[in-house]
């Protein structure tokens, strides 16, 4: 693979030298730029839901002092509106659904040139507040950078889009749950073991999602997945233990390492392994793949 | 990663991470929240201070609005309005700490039209009054030294941190005295103690330094009374006069492309430039991601290996199509008045298979069951029901197939009657084969759509998803098509549901490789 990214690297480089020379029908014609940022006067938790029906929406953390900071940018000659709600504890933003949803197509068909999109958010949301987020995505490329935010409790709902979801630290807080619908989208999260919910309910219509546990460390985690015609694949550390209890009619799954016992399949360490996943899946046509990795 | 990215990573960290307490302590309280909109027609700043009072500015409609009372009037793309956007541009980009420090340095162009200027007078003045808490008596910007002005600086650059490091050397931070921003002149007969770092601005010096002088993206001119006791060194700018006043080394450092990006980026008032480079960013972020994770077959990433992805999947519909085709003609040759019979039920009964199907697919459980259930209880059945098992998946999979194909050979009838719609050249339209090709090719488009739009990479991902959604959906109803149709007319032996529809293959092509070059006409095709 190194030698393919060695290979294509002057394609890649020529591509992003052309950018600037982009005619100017392609370059920036009504650009917009909007910030919304609140610095954190004590507020003892903060409820945040996000709504973004296309572009581009980057979630992370803030600063020591601030609350939260918004940015928006867009491109686009009707740009959509940037939802922004703040009270007391409680913070709604996004671009507006209904305005972007009104010209009967999504709005990433009017990307033009080598842009992924036209509309980009820029959430970051501060470490003192423990947080409850929604997050509500369309047609969008979403990622999210999870690490060492204070997060309560976690609702994605993902349309058609992408989501990039990822966590490298441990949490500071207790997180509750963590709920994911997904539509015909692509879910991809590591490092979900560090956020250490204590359960995960999963439901995937047509979409795909690739669940990394990667520094999972409380005892019992329950994770429940719901497949109609989607894929599923969890990526568990070796170290943890592994039962899984699935129905469903031509629901395929498969896993390395997995032995029948009564109604379940477990992992050889699940009745000594300190950590344990418990999982319950059921599909109609969809699959689940378990993939063991190894423990950083 | 690139030894010298993490090098430049590390040091960029390090740097930051020294600084940070004089960050946290150069923090203002005076803003709570803020608010900022710059938009072709308006450029808007709205604040929350502290002790509940709100201000709001905006340039919209050739005004100047202060809490919606006018200030004044301007010019729209004057220099009022691009210095006032040139400043929201800083306050979008700078972390909200920094805001407050940005209005305080901020000064309106010296030289305005007219109104222009009055208009500036009066912002001037409602700013000040509502930052004279803390207001400095001079700017930041060009005229103070110290250690805000570098922090404001590494937070708007942050790639600058790793060129930084590299001309401090190994020297520390907390021992130079910064001077960032603006021309600054050391007169003759004056002496600096200790190190000093000019960041993007030009140095006079006419004195003397008693230490290393270090010039990060400006221009130093040594005087003939200059002394420099210690090293010059200098990343980004020019020495002009002799160096031999410099007692130590002089080294330049040489310049690399990524500066002037970092300059662009930070001259805000250049939206489109600063929206270009965060593509850039993005794109390799992106492309980098896409390397970190090109381990798992599964989620495959970045533009050439979505490409690639496309590329196989597009390869895969064409073994599809061969597949669909090659078993078609077999069906054709060895079942062709079956495959002609189910092919016209299709085609005479198409809801009524369509609905047949559906209910078949999804009753076939409960049938399986059933029979299962009846063959078990009659305990002499108990035999047939171990053949049950598999025979009965084994019948409606043939039967799907079956009746797949055949609904394919009528979507190609269908093609080829209407006028149109295209023939490739040199294809009899009335072959079975013709037909059937046709079918299997309409049958697979949006397959192959979804396939081409996963080539286009993530710009086209909306399509992709869409019409791999759509060739889904027009597979799963032909199958139920064609098995409803294979039960209607009882695996083609059963002609009462394809009434009203001449036979598709006449006696004549019933030999489907008949030799080639004979004319339709002499084969008796209609």
């Amino acid at each position: 693979m190194t030698g393919a990214r060695s290979i294509l690297e002057p394609l890649r480089l020529g591509l992003m030298l052309m950018i600037p020379l982009l005619p100017e029908g392609m370059e920036a014609q009504a650009s917009t730029a909007s910030r919304f940022s609140r610095g954190w006067q004590g507020e003892p938790t903060l409820s945040v839901t996000v709504e973004m029906a296309s572009g581009t929406l980057s979630i992370h953390g803030a600063p020591r002092d601030v609350l939260y900071d918004v940015q928006l940018r867009t491109e686009d000659r009707s740009p959509p509106s940037l939802t922004h709600r703040y009270t007391p504890g409680h913070l709604s933003v996004g671009t507006d659904w209904d305005s972007t949803e009104r010209s009967g197509r999504p709005r990433l068909v009017e990307t033009r040139g080598l842009r992924p999109s036209e509309v980009s958010l820029d959430l970051a949301l501060g470490r003192r507040s423990p947080l409850d987020l929604t997050v509500k995505i369309g047609a969008s490329v979403a990622r999210m950078d999870l690490e060492a935010l204070p997060l309560r409790s976690l609702e994605i709902s993902l349309g058609a889009g992408t989501l990039d979801l990822s966590s490298q630290a441990p949490s500071t807080e207790l997180l509750r749950s963590i709920d994911v619908r997904i539509g015909a989208g692509t879910l991809t999260a590591d490092g979900l073991g560090f956020l250490a919910p204590e359960r995960m309910d999963v439901d995937v219509g047509l979409g795909q999602a690739r669940l990394g546990w990667e520094g999972l460390t409380r005892p019992l985690t329950q994770l429940s997945l719901s497949i109609a015609l989607g894929q599923v694949e969890l990526r568990i550390p070796e170290s943890v233990g592994i039962s899984v209890n699935r129905s469903g009619f031509l629901f395929r799954t498969q896993g390395v390492g997995l032995q029948r016992a009564g109604d379940r399949w477990i992992s050889d360490n699940w009745h000594t392994s300190p950590v344990r996943l418990e999982i319950s899946a059921h599909g109609a046509l969809g699959g689940l793949e378990i993939v063991r990795i190894q423990d950083r | 990663m690139r030894p010298n990215r993490l090098i430049g990573g590390i040091a960029q960290l390090a740097l930051i991470l020294f600084l940070l307490p004089l960050s946290v302590s150069a923090q203002d309280g005076l803003i709570l929240a803020n608010e900022i909109r710059v938009t072709p027609q308006e450029a808007t700043l709205s604040l929350e201070l502290v002790d509940n009072t709100t201000l709001s500015i905006s340039f919209r409609d050739g005004r100047v609005l202060s809490n919606g009372v006018s200030l004044g009037t301007f010019t729209p793309g004057g220099e009022l309005d691009q210095a006032w956007r040139g400043l929201l541009g800083q306050a979008l980009i700078a972390e909200p700490s920094a805001i407050a420090n940005l209005l305080r340095a901020w000064t309106p162009p010296r030289s305005l039209a007219g109104g222009e200027t009055a208009s500036a007078t009066a912002l001037t003045g409602t700013l000040v009054r509502m930052l004279e808490a803390d207001l400095e008596p001079q700017g930041l910007r060009g005229t103070t030294s110290g250690d805000e002005p570098l922090v404001q600086f590494l937070l708007e650059n942050p790639d600058a941190a790793a060129r930084l490091a590299q001309l401090l050397d190994g020297r520390s931070a907390r021992d130079l005295q910064w001077w960032v921003g603006g021309d600054r002149t050391l007169p003759e007969g004056t002496r600096l103690d200790g190190n000093l770092a000019v960041l993007r601005g030009n140095l006079e010096l006419n004195g003397i330094l008693g230490g290393d002088l270090l010039v990060f993206q400006g221009d130093v001119r040594l005087g003939s009374g200059a002394r420099v006791e210690g090293d010059l060194r200098i990343d980004g700018g020019l020495i002009r006069g002799s160096t031999q006043g410099v007692q130590g080394r002089v080294q330049r450092i040489p310049q690399g492309t990524t500066i002037q990006e970092e300059v662009s980026a930070t001259d805000t008032r250049d939206t489109a430039s600063s929206i270009v480079l965060d593509f850039r960013r993005g794109f390799e972020a992106g492309w980098d991601a896409g390397g970190e994770r090109s381990g798992s077959r599964s989620r495959a990433k970045g533009p050439f290996l979505e490409f690639l992805n496309g590329l196989g999947n597009l390869l895969r519909t064409g073994v599809s199509f061969l597949i669909l085709l090659g078993m078609g003609l077999g069906a054709l040759y060895f079942f062709p008045r079956p495959f002609d019979v189910v092919t016209r039920t299709c085609q005479a009964s198409f809801w009524r298979s369509l609905l047949v199907g559906w209910a078949a697919l999804v009753l076939s459980p409960f049938v399986w069951i059933t029979g299962l259930l009846l063959l078990v209880v009659t305990i002499i059945g108990i035999p047939f029901a171990l053949l049950w098992i598999p025979v009965f998946w084994m019948a409606l999979a043939v039967s799907i197939l079956f009746g797949t194909l055949a609904a394919s050979r009528m979507l190609g009838a269908w093609w080829v009657g209407q006028a149109r719609l295209p023939i490739p050249r040199g294809m009899d339209r009335e072959k079975p084969a013709v037909q059937l090709g046709l079918g299997a090719i309409l049958l697979l488009a949006a397959a192959a759509a979804s396939a081409v739009f996963q080539m286009g990479g993530s710009l086209f991902q909306i399509f992709h998803v869409l019409f791999a959604i759509l060739g889904g959906v027009i597979v799963a109803n032909v199958m139920a098509l064609g098995l409803g149709a294979v039960l209607l007319s009882r695996a083609g032996r059963d002609s009462r549901w394809s009434q009203g529809i001449e036979d598709l293959t006449p006696a004549e092509d019933e030999e489907l490789f008949a030799a080639e070059g004979t004319p339709a006409s002499e084969t008796g095709n209609a």
